[in-house]
């Protein structure tokens, strides 16, 4: 066996352009799989979000805790009428006028919001009950993102707000300012109205719930708290499919050609291996031979492909709506893409010791 | 078989190809198991490439703000970037048409439009949903009725909405069929259609629409709908000089809306054309190992063939020719399978109410042609300039 490892290095020493080309097939093909699940992994983290017992009350068809929705202010006591104990109004919105300088802005009850969202403070303090109307604490998605840091400014539509902290909560919020309700109602000119209304689940409204407008009261829709996020995240799903589709022709391809050139580099050293049979090396041998081979190019292919995908986040980096998604490399992307790899390489060295196994190479070589 | 022989005056250049060319094809034939996988190994990278590139094509259709032949000048809310966060009031829009008309005389405008513009969802998907007076809509954005009725105004009670060509592709409803908004259900009158969008919306009638929000007389945004010959950029200018209007709204031309939404997608279209890059590169590697294998393996007859007569010119332009049609046979078989993914999966994302739909155009074809054919050639071309490097003699010393 080591004879065949041997050998099949040797051999590939001697067609080096070959396996480094080879290679780079591999290379690619780890690339645009890594990336694809480092895509994914960033988009289950962004678009997270905490699984709490408050509902959205939200206007209907709209994606409430993101944009979309604008609900008078009269709501609030027309869903206490209908005996809801606790409503908490939120806006929400996206502003900016090019792709640069969108933000995602959620104005908050200052003395209510720490109920209804988990964080925990980076930098800097939280906004806190008497604060002015400048003041905002950014998500550290964002932070990173505009560059800013305690005591610097963020411009929201064209107004400067001093950030007063920097936060993480491990969902879609990272992504956003966090303002007061009032000073949102006036950045955002909505007068007396919000985006939405928080409610405890308590069964007065139920989520998947859509309340007919009646009277004064508009049409509202109750939805679980992070809906909105999970349709968000939907709506880059499609993408990532044609991406999977793309990568997994990509690793075909890449697998079909192993089994071209190792056919071929095999069936040029059937002499050789002919003779290692003659002589008494078992059939695995030739196994081997295959396996050091494609085991070799993958290892290169993947050096490639990981020095290929760790620069490929300058430009895999989605950049839409205010949010920026780019690949998360972690070990378990790491350990799946070199799962993906290993089967792609035992696919493509199958099928030539399959095919190279039908003949008996000593009776070729005394033919020949 | 007639052999040309070295030095034969009487053996054209074309007979040495032809001769030539049948030895390649015995060759093909003679390792058929290899070649098809070859083939195919290709054909896989370059179906990815034509699906990438119908997906970039997708994506630089994307419009998802309605146009007309003649400019028009959308006013919203300031600063936002999608309409469904806009509120604007009738007064502000009376304010925008009063100061262009006094600019620019009163034919200046054609029609002005309040438009409620928001989105629904319908099992699971996203659609646009308008709201605005039928006679405006068709005046401006040239809407035409292709199946059913127009839905009826407002004021006659009647909840019924018309729906785009896109909206009925993709929900699969049909005219006839009622639909729930907002928890109230709609007949969908009629099936409509604009040259300008292609968006996947429901339309119903403004009256209509303000009675589904409860009586709220607010809408989205604005439309001023410029009369032929008056200068959009010069409206534009003086409704954002009206000191009333400063506070509250932005004026956009429709084309800046959809550069705009546009310029939200550049991120994608820069993934994408990097992987259009790396398929192409894989083409090229692809190609250089096949040509590398074939020379390596057939050393024995292309020394023949310089024995022969042949100069290494007239072997690599025969080699470029094999690789050529080669990979022409990928390329087809990678267009058949890049074809049958696009039927099958047609649409590469849902923004917005806009399906970024996957075809692949002919000029699509025509330009991954030539550019797979380019790759081909680069990596047929180097291993053959490596090859002819030494001579005739070396090689021969080798078998």
């Amino acid at each position: 066996m080591r004879w065949a490892i041997h050998f099949g290095i040797r051999s590939m020493l001697t067609q080096r352009k070959l396996v480094l080309v080879l290679a780079l097939v591999f290379g690619v093909a780890a690339a645009a799989y890594l990336t694809l699940v480092g895509l994914q992994q960033a988009l289950n983290e962004i678009f997270s979000a905490n699984q709490t017992e408050w509902l959205v009350v939200q206007e209907p068809g709209s994606f409430g805790e993101f944009y979309g929705s604008v609900l008078p202010g009269e709501v609030e006591e027309q869903l206490k009428a209908l005996g809801v104990s606790q409503v908490i109004p939120v806006i929400h919105a996206i502003t900016g006028t090019s792709r640069k300088d969108t933000r995602l802005v959620q104005g908050v009850v200052l003395s209510a919001y720490t109920q209804t969202n988990t964080f925990q403070m980076l930098e800097g303090r939280a906004l806190q009950e008497g604060d002015g109307l400048r003041l905002a604490m950014v998500g550290w998605r964002l932070a990173e993102k505009a560059a800013v840091e305690v005591g610097g400014t963020l411009a929201l539509r064209g107004r400067d707000f001093e950030v007063v902290g920097v936060f993480r909560s491990g969902t879609f919020a990272d992504n956003e300012a966090w303002i007061s309700l009032e000073s949102a109602q006036q950045l955002l000119g909505f007068g007396e109205s919000v985006s939405i209304f928080l409610a405890p689940d308590e069964g007065v409204v139920q989520a998947g719930e859509i309340l007919a407008g009646e009277g004064e009261r508009p049409p509202l829709e109750v939805v679980r708290q992070g809906y909105s996020v999970a349709g968000g995240k939907q709506q880059y799903q499609p993408l990532l499919d044609l991406f999977r589709a793309v990568t997994m022709a990509l690793g075909v391809g890449a697998a079909l050609t192993l089994t071209h050139v190792l056919l071929r580099l095999a069936w040029m050293r059937r002499r050789e291996l002919a003779v290692l049979r003659t002589v008494g090396f078992p059939t695995l041998t030739l196994e081997a031979f295959l396996l050091t081979q494609a085991l070799c190019i993958l290892a290169l292919g993947l050096i490639f492909g990981f020095a290929c995908a760790a620069l490929l986040p300058l430009v895999a980096k989605i950049d839409m709506i205010g949010v920026s998604v780019a690949p998360t490399y972690s070990a378990a992307g790491l350990l799946e893409t070199l799962g993906w790899m290993l089967s792609l390489v035992v696919l493509g060295s199958a099928l030539p010791a399959w095919w190279l196994s039908r003949y008996n190479l000593a009776a070729l070589l005394r033919n020949e | 078989m007639n052999v040309p022989k070295e030095g034969d005056a009487q053996v054209s250049l074309a007979e040495r190809l032809l001769t030539a060319l049948r030895f390649l094809g015995i060759d093909l034939v003679h390792s058929l198991g290899r070649t098809l996988l070859a083939i195919t190994a290709l054909a896989a990278v370059i179906a990815s490439y034509l699906v990438i590139v119908a997906g970039a094509d997708g994506f630089a259709d994307f419009q998802p703000y309605f146009t007309s032949e003649l400019p028009n000048i959308w006013l919203m809310s300031k600063d936002v970037l999608s309409p469904a966060d806009s509120s604007i009031s009738q007064a502000e829009l009376e304010t925008a048409a009063r100061v262009v008309r006094a600019e620019f005389g009163a034919d200046a405008l054609r029609v002005v439009l309040p438009m409620i513009y928001r989105s629904m969802h319908d099992n699971g998907k996203t659609y646009a949903l308008a709201a605005a007076p039928a006679e405006d809509l068709v005046e401006v954005f040239k809407f035409e009725l292709v199946a059913g009725d127009w839905p009826a105004p407002g004021s006659s009670g009647k909840k019924e909405v018309a729906a785009s060509s896109t909206f009925i592709q993709i929900s699969g409803k049909q005219p006839g069929d009622t639909l729930a908004i907002f928890g109230t259900d709609f007949r969908i009158a009629g099936v409509v259609q604009s040259s300008g969008n292609m968006l996947a919306l429901i339309w119903m009638d403004l009256g209509t629409g303000q009675a589904l929000y409860s009586g709220r007389d607010d809408f989205q945004v604005g439309i001023l709908a410029l009369a032929k010959g008056v200068d959009p950029a010069a409206v534009q200018a003086k409704i954002e000089g009206e000191a009333a209007l400063a506070n509250c709204c932005s004026v956009y031309l429709d084309s800046e809306l959809n550069e705009t939404a546009a310029q939200q997608l550049a991120t994608l279209e820069a993934i994408l054309k990097t992987f259009q890059i790396l398929a192409l590169f894989v083409v090229t590697f692809g190609v250089y190992n096949a040509a590398n294998l074939t020379m390596a393996e057939r050393a024995h007859e292309i020394a023949l063939l310089r024995v022969a007569g042949f100069t290494p010119g007239e072997l690599q332009r025969l080699l470029a020719a094999h690789f050529l049609l080669f990979t022409l046979a990928a390329f087809l078989v990678g267009w058949g399978a890049a074809e049958a993914y696009t039927a099958w999966h047609s649409t590469a994302a849902y923004i917005v109410g806009q399906a970024i739909t996957l075809k692949i155009q002919v000029r699509d074809l025509l330009v991954g042609l030539a550019l797979t054919l380019g790759f081909a050639l680069a990596g047929a071309w180097l291993p053959a300039r490596t090859f002819f490097r030494r001579s005739t003699a070396e090689h021969l010393r080798e078998l």
